[in-house]
């Protein structure tokens, strides 16, 4: 159980770009925050991660993560951010490998019999067996985000955090992608949060939708519900079921 | 410990170690044996046992032999391979570091700082009757740290999250401001200028054991300080919020990495003074080799800087004997096409 | 021979018809500088400044030294006027020399910086600047003297200094044919930072180890050159010498060098220090500069006292 009580966030002291955010989630929900641009998703995904701090009180299983060492958040929430250029150039082995770093101790950090058989089985799971000794400079951005998805598979964590993963990729690797992750999800258990642009994705795989606008949550709610209502509308400043329709109308 | 101990005897036994310890070995032999006179490995081995296990000498090596090996190469040639190690396993883990493929120490004012601070010292005629020759290699070591520290502390003041732009922006202002600083204490100090400006340019010359000795400590506690930040390392190379996301705690690492990096460069280059390029194209050609992966890059780097140095200075000491070159001049008359040619030449694989 | 020499550089005197009863006055005549520039002198000359320590002894030794209005900050001050005119070796302050109204600067090769003339402005305002490169041999070293003596109208003078010079320069030669064994030298003049220099052939110090009857260990290179220490160590030296007198407990730290201790100079505890100014510049004082090297070198052969 996953829960974000009173969270307020701003860049500079004066200005909060998130004002009052509160949600609760449970096993298997699938969350997509969805907005405008500008309304604040991204930076939302970054202080529940404490990637950036606010003083919200977030609890994974009553357990205040503000209580906990960055390796021991690391346990339980984990980023699968969108690609951006300039990657380090790793073996996919080692890169996979990095996703067991909250759970390696000792002085020079050597994997344990049990790190090396989980990251062999993410390896596995998303088909990259075959590309474990690859530089990750020499991959392709569908493998790439294959890459990422095999480390957050290996961090295991109960949260899974979703920042526009299928940015630049083609239409059938996001589509592989999020039906995988979605499954896995399902699965093990996980909460998942996405943030997406696109709305048509957030309708399909979430269970939970999160509409924020300027800030403020708007629309807190199952998925369809929150597409049934006029604030989005408002706040998209378009009548999004209508566009849905019109636009893809041509394919039918 | 001795977990550690099987996992570096493991490390070491992959074939990439044997071929640069090789390449190492070479380069020591050839750089002990060739000089204004040459002498033999025969010779050169025969001295070795000598001074370490009293065996007597063969009958053909002079006095004079054994002084210019074991008094004047030996130490030069270990230092110089001391000193390229340290410049180029430095300049791997601020490249990571800063993921900028032209960052280095020099970016964070470590050179600048020592540069100012021997050129103060040389000025002002200060000395240390205690430290004698060490003197100037301490001075310079605790000005490059107090500058690296003075740095972070600015970077700190305007960014609490040490951001790689605000460290490299911060380094460069201030290494800027060094510099000027520098300019004024060298247009000041009148004879003393060419004491300041050979110190400068770099050289290996007149460096003994006791250098050796004196940088020795740092050199250890410098990379294995990087060692054991490895992954951490290998984390930020993916960038900073990837890296915590992962679970490390990249303010503390960034800090300590620094630190550890300055401890090399700033020791090396208190003994050497400053020697460029060493640290910039060691870490690159490596890593079109082996990759980026920490743990082999940061070692694997430390050879290479070695043995390029080594070289470097032979060709420094020799091409124009009995004159002697910088050695900086030369690492960057050969690195700096040596670079061209690697980069443009792709990574078999 | 130095007649000659004299002859040769006065090219043409420029007679000047002055005055309207036909009188003859010489106020100016053209001679060719040491670094080859034609330069009109005029006869009377009241002020001198001199921008380098060698021309300031020379000027000295010809008994002008009242007439020096400004010198360079290494040039001896001892026994001039107290509010003599301290300038820059290198960029000195034209204005400041402009305003002193010297009649003549006798300059020195070491004030260049490339090929840029630091007194252009000052022969543009009409002041004469004869240069004086630095001597690269002993004779070079009294033919400057001879030309000083010319352009400040002191034939005589320097022509009694340059043939004291000689005298001892043969009385010295004489000697050292006398010296059978003669000992192998490294005279060293620069330490920077652990880089060594020495000199070769085509300068005035080589010829000085020369004279006495020592061997320059580099006598087989030309000028100034930069030495690695192997191999001063492998070339083993009898005797060491340095004109680093400002470096102080200089001869103790050549003797400890690492590696050095094999050298049969510092065995024998052969290193001497000799006087820096009177061994690197090129006036009628390096006969002292030249004493103290044939002392340290040969005791037993040459006593100046």
């Amino acid at each position: 159980m996953f829960k974000v009580e009173n969270l307020d966030y701003s860049y500079t002291g004066d200005k909060l770009v998130l004002k009052d955010i509160n949600f609760e989630l449970f096993e298997r929900d699938f969350l997509s925050i969805i907005g405008p641009n500008g309304s604040g998703k991204t930076t939302l995904l970054k202080t529940v991660s404490k990637i950036l701090n606010s003083n919200a009180t977030i609890t994974i299983n009553n357990e205040d993560i503000a209580q906990m060492s960055r390796k021991k958040i690391s346990e339980n929430i984990s980023y699968f951010a969108q690609l951006k250029g300039n990657i380090a150039d790793l073996s996919v082995y080692d890169t996979v490998m990095l996703g067991r770093y909250p759970y390696i101790t000792g002085f020079l950090g050597k994997p344990s019999k049990k790190d090396k058989d989980i990251v062999n089985s993410a390896l596995e799971k998303t088909q990259l067996e075959d590309l474990r000794d690859t530089y990750t400079s020499r991959l392709s951005g569908g493998q790439l985000q294959r890459v990422f998805l095999a480390q957050i598979i290996a961090q295991d964590t109960k949260i899974i955090l979703l920042d526009e993963p299928t940015n630049h990729l083609d239409l059938k690797h996001q589509k592989e992608l999020l039906e995988y992750i979605k499954t896995y999800a399902y699965k093990h258990n996980k909460i998942v949060i996405g943030v997406f642009h696109d709305l048509s994705i957030a309708r399909k795989y979430s269970n939970k939708i999160l509409l924020l606008g300027n800030g403020e949550i708007s629309s807190y709610d199952v998925t369809n519900r929150v597409f049934d209502t006029d604030m989005i509308n408002e706040l998209y400043g378009l009548d999004i079921k209508k566009y849905m329709i019109e636009h893809y109308k041509e394919w039918t | 410990m001795q977990k550690l101990c099987i996992q570096i005897i493991t490390t070491l036994i992959k074939s990439k170690y044997l071929l640069l310890l090789a390449l190492l070995t070479i380069a020591l032999i050839l750089g002990t044996g060739i000089g204004s006179v040459y002498i033999s490995p025969i010779k050169i081995f025969s001295i070795l046992l000598h001074k370490v296990f009293n065996i007597s000498l063969i009958d053909s090596v002079k006095n004079t032999d054994v002084a210019i090996i074991y008094h004047i190469r030996l130490p030069r040639v270990l230092i110089a391979a001391l000193i390229g190690g340290s410049l180029a396993m430095s300049g791997a883990a601020i490249q990571s570091l800063l993921r900028n493929p032209l960052a280095s120490p020099y970016t964070l004012g470590v050179s600048s700082g020592a540069s100012l601070g021997v050129a103060i010292a040389i000025s002002f005629h200060l000395t240390s009757p205690f430290l004698s020759n060490m003197f100037l290699p301490v001075v310079g070591f605790l000005s490059s740290l107090v500058t690296v520290i003075l740095i972070l502390y600015l970077a700190r003041k305007i960014d609490r999250n040490y951001s790689t732009n605000t460290i490299i922006l911060v380094g460069i202002v201030s290494s800027l401001f060094i510099n000027g600083l520098l300019t004024l204490v060298i247009a000041l100090s009148g004879d003393e200028l060419k004491n300041i400006i050979f110190w400068q340019m770099g050289s290996l010359s007149l460096r003994g054991y006791d250098h050796l000795l004196g940088i020795l400590p740092f050199v250890i506690i410098g990379s294995l300080g990087l060692l054991v930040l490895h992954k951490e390392l290998d984390a930020l190379a993916f960038g900073e919020e990837s890296a915590k996301n992962i679970g490390v705690n990249t303010q503390k690492v960034k800090i300590l990495v620094i630190l550890f990096s300055a401890t090399l460069t700033g020791s090396a280059i208190a003994i050497s003074g400053i020697i460029g390029f060493v640290g910039l194209v060691s870490p690159h050609i490596v890593k079109r080799i082996y990759g980026q992966k920490h743990l082999t890059l940061l070692p694997i780097s430390f050879l290479f800087g070695g043995i390029f140095l080594i070289l470097t200075d032979l060709i420094a000491r020799t091409i124009v004997s009995p004159s002697e070159l910088p050695v900086g001049s030369i690492t960057a008359l050969i690195g700096a096409p040596f670079f061209a040619f690697i980069f443009f030449y792709k990574r078999g694989k | 021979m130095r007649k000659l020499f004299i002859a040769l550089l006065v090219l043409t005197f420029v007679i000047t018809l002055s005055g309207c009863k036909g009188e003859i006055e010489v106020t100016e005549f053209t001679v060719t500088d040491r670094e080859g520039t034609e330069v009109v002198i005029p006869t009377n000359i009241t002020k001198i400044v001199s921008t380098a320590p060698s021309n300031t002894e020379v000027i000295i030794g010809l008994g002008l030294g009242d007439m020096l209005v400004a010198v360079d900050k290494y040039s001896p001050t001892e026994g001039l006027s107290e509010d003599i005119a301290i300038i820059n070796f290198r960029e000195p302050d034209i204005e400041l020399l402009i305003s002193l109204e010297p009649d003549i600067v006798v300059a020195s090769g070491h004030n260049k910086v490339g090929d840029d003339d630091p007194f252009k402005l000052l022969k543009e305002a009409g002041i004469a600047v004869v240069y004086i490169p630095s001597a690269d041999s002993l004779q070079g070293i009294l033919d400057d003297i001879t030309f000083i003596g010319l352009v400040l109208g002191k034939v005589e003078e320097a022509n009694t200094i340059t043939t004291d010079l000689q005298t001892e320069f043969d009385e010295i030669a004489a000697i050292a044919a006398t010296i059978t064994t003669k000992v192998n030298v490294y005279f060293e003049i620069g330490d920077y930072s652990g880089t060594l220099y020495s000199f070769g052939t085509e300068t005035f110090l080589n010829e000085v180890v020369t004279l006495v009857g020592g061997n320059n260990i580099y006598s087989s290179e030309s000028g100034w050159l930069n030495v690695s220490v192997e191999d001063i160590i492998s070339k083993n030296p009898d005797v060491i010498v340095t004109n680093q007198s400002n470096v102080e407990g200089i001869v103790a730290s050549i003797m400890s060098r690492t590696g050095f201790d094999t050298i049969d100079a510092v065995i024998n505890n052969q290193v001497f220090v000799v006087n820096g100014n009177s061994t690197s510049r090129g006036s009628q004082n390096i006969i002292e500069g030249i004493r103290e090297v044939a002392e340290a070198l040969y005791p037993n052969y040459y006593d100046f006292d």
